[in-house]
């Protein structure tokens, strides 16, 4: 059931009727149950094996809750929660190897078998389980003693697939004191769910499907400017993707009175990878920042002087390698995390010496050029995100070759053939303007970003006028519509995480 | 007369952190919605609270939502030292 598409809408109005009928005691149960369709519609199979973690999560929080032997019970938990993972998401990893062992032993076997158990949203689901282990051991928390309370902490349908990850004292505190949803919040929600769409079907998908299906895996047959291009409609699709998802999820919790955490704050407009990181993915880097980087940072302070090198360096480095890991145990992935790790590190040594300035205080001048490099090397890094490591390196060397001045003087002239040789020649030439859409497409999305930066509180949509709400509902619909027409829905790209 | 809380703490974010000396923050000035501190710098300042007031600041609270300013870093460790004593 795709977030965007029709029966998702009958599935929220149906349990929005049944929400809004009934009692206020029974809300958080119709929550549930609702929740338990959900997810049983993506797979059974799954929502077993995702309730038996809820459940062996919700008895180790009582208890560490208990002080008896807190450590046993929290390594335990850590355990079950990064075997899970490592079991069901990385299966790809090690089952070829165990179907080869098993077939040199003549035993015949599927490799299949545990990718039909693989849980949608489980690297969510895991690390919000384990921020719930990690703060009932600091005692940042009570744990909670009823179980469908923390059933629905942990299988809440709106942020199950692709989160944002909620802490869950704020969450079971909104869930058992229902909020009244009145036309304020019905009317910030509604918008949530149209931007949301918008940035999904109108820009994300539209992009995503301009990317030939092999530029991510045979780069070095393309011209350099033509990849730049793909490489720009690859990251503002992934951005809008990712943020049309949030905007939508956020907006159907707030039709049941349930605030979901702000996961993008146009992260493009950052002026250093500091910020880009408090405004990417921030439910996740707030999580990176508190469970891991803080406590490193805070043993390795302790030991060695602030300047001290492994204090520079490891920190933020171990953070985002963790956080690429995350997102897949491959060798690119640890890339991408390794190269986001690297920018902050030598973004961090001039604050040695130089006096910090705020990143809005800084000259103009400074902040669009934080700005540009920060953009242009977090494009970079979406490389290694996207592709594995020999097509990142052909990709970036390909790329390069936008710099070569005398090739590009060459591809230009009348008489390039002879230059270049027919190959190349042709490649220019067949290939000589990357597609246009992609930067009309890139226009609406920036468009939004400039209205978010400026007004970063989503309730301020209330005060447009009537006619304005009108006419930007009118055309988002339409523009929906056409799409939707025009291309085929793509599901979302964070889902497969 | 000992310089008090937001003093210390100006003083030490103003020497050590932002190289800015001869500077002294408001305290209501925004340390963290401004971007003047940021993560590395605000694990500085939790150290500093704790070995010069005996308090400690949680990891999960060195953000935005616990304190923003001097005055409700000041009041956080007044509270603290309250409930220590």
């Amino acid at each position: 059931m795709a977030i965007t598409s029709l029966a998702f809408a009958g599935f929220v109005i149906a349990t929005l009727v049944a929400y809004h009928l009934v009692p206020s005691t029974w809300k958080k149960y119709v929550l549930l149950i609702a929740s338990l369709v959900f997810y049983a519609v993506f797979s059974w199979q799954s929502l077993i094996a995702f309730s038996l973690i809820a459940l062996s999560n919700f008895l180790i929080g009582i208890q560490l809750s208990k002080e008896q032997n807190k450590t046993f019970w929290l390594w335990l938990g850590i355990l079950i929660n990064i075997t899970s993972l490592i079991v069901f998401k990385y299966a790809d990893f090690y089952l070829p190897q165990v179907k080869a062992v098993l077939e040199n032993a003549n035993i015949q076997t599927s490799a299949d078998g545990l990718k039909i158990l693989l849980p949608i949203g489980l690297s969510f689901f895991v690390m919000q389980g384990m921020s719930y282990l990690f703060d009932i051991n600091k005692k940042r928390i009570p744990a909670i003693k009823y179980f469908p309370d923390f059933w629905l902490f942990a299988l809440y349908f709106p942020k199950l697939l692709s989160g944002p990850m909620e802490r869950a004292g704020r969450f079971i505190k909104q869930i058992n004191q229902p909020q009244i949803v009145d036309t304020k919040t019905l009317e910030t929600s509604l918008a949530l769910i149209v931007m949301g769409t918008v940035r999904k079907m109108v820009l994300a998908d539209p992009l995503t499907s301009m990317l030939p299906s092999d530029v991510f895996t045979d780069p070095e047959k393309f011209a350099p400017h033509l990849l730049a291009a793909w490489l720009l409609a690859y990251g503002f699709a992934i951005y809008n993707d990712f943020a049309g998802y949030t905007n939508i999820i956020r907006g159907v919790s707030g039709l049941f009175g349930i605030s979901l955490t702000q996961n993008f704050n146009v992260p493009y407009f950052a002026r250093d990878f500091t910020e880009f990181w408090q405004r990417w993915h921030i439910s996740f880097s707030n999580w990176l920042r508190d469970y891991i980087f803080y406590p490193l940072t805070r043993v390795l302070r302790r030991k060695f002087d602030r300047k001290n090198p492994l204090n520079v360096i490891l920190p933020p480095f171990t953070t985002m390698v963790v956080s690429g890991l995350w997102h897949g145990l491959n060798p690119h992935m640890i890339v991408w995390g390794g190269l986001h790790g690297l920018y902050q590190v030598i973004e961090r040594i001039p604050s040695f010496w130089r006096p910090t300035i705020p990143p809005a205080k800084r000259p103009k001048w400074r902040q669009w050029l934080g700005g540009l490099v920060t953009f242009g090397m977090a494009m970079l890094a979406w490389v290694p995100f996207r592709a594995d490591l020999p097509t990142t390196w052909a990709f970036w060397k390909q790329l390069t070759l936008l710099f070569n001045i005398p090739i590009l003087k060459k591809a230009i002239h009348p008489r390039s053939f002879v230059y270049l040789g027919s190959e190349q020649s042709n490649l220019y030439r067949i290939w000589s303007f990357p597609d246009l859409r992609i930067f009309i497409l890139i226009i609406p999305s920036l468009l939004i970003d400039i209205w978010q930066y400026r007004h970063p509180d989503i309730n301020t949509i209330r005060d447009w006028s009537q006619w304005a709400k009108a006419i930007a509902l009118a055309m988002s619909l339409l523009a929906i519509y056409l799409v939707s027409l025009a291309s085929p829905q793509a599901p979302f790209i964070y889902q497969g995480f | 007369m000992s310089p008090s809380i937001e003093e210390q703490i100006s003083h030490f974010i103003c020497e050590e952190i932002i190289h800015q000396p001869e500077r002294v923050l408001a305290s209501t000035e925004p340390l963290l919605s401004s971007g003047l501190l940021d993560s590395f710098s605000l694990m500085d300042i939790s150290l500093f609270v704790e070995d010069n007031f005996g308090v400690r600041i949680d990891d999960t609270e060195l953000n935005v939502d616990t304190f923003d300013t001097l005055e409700e870093l000041a009041v956080l460790i007044r509270n603290r030292m309250d409930t220590a004593a």
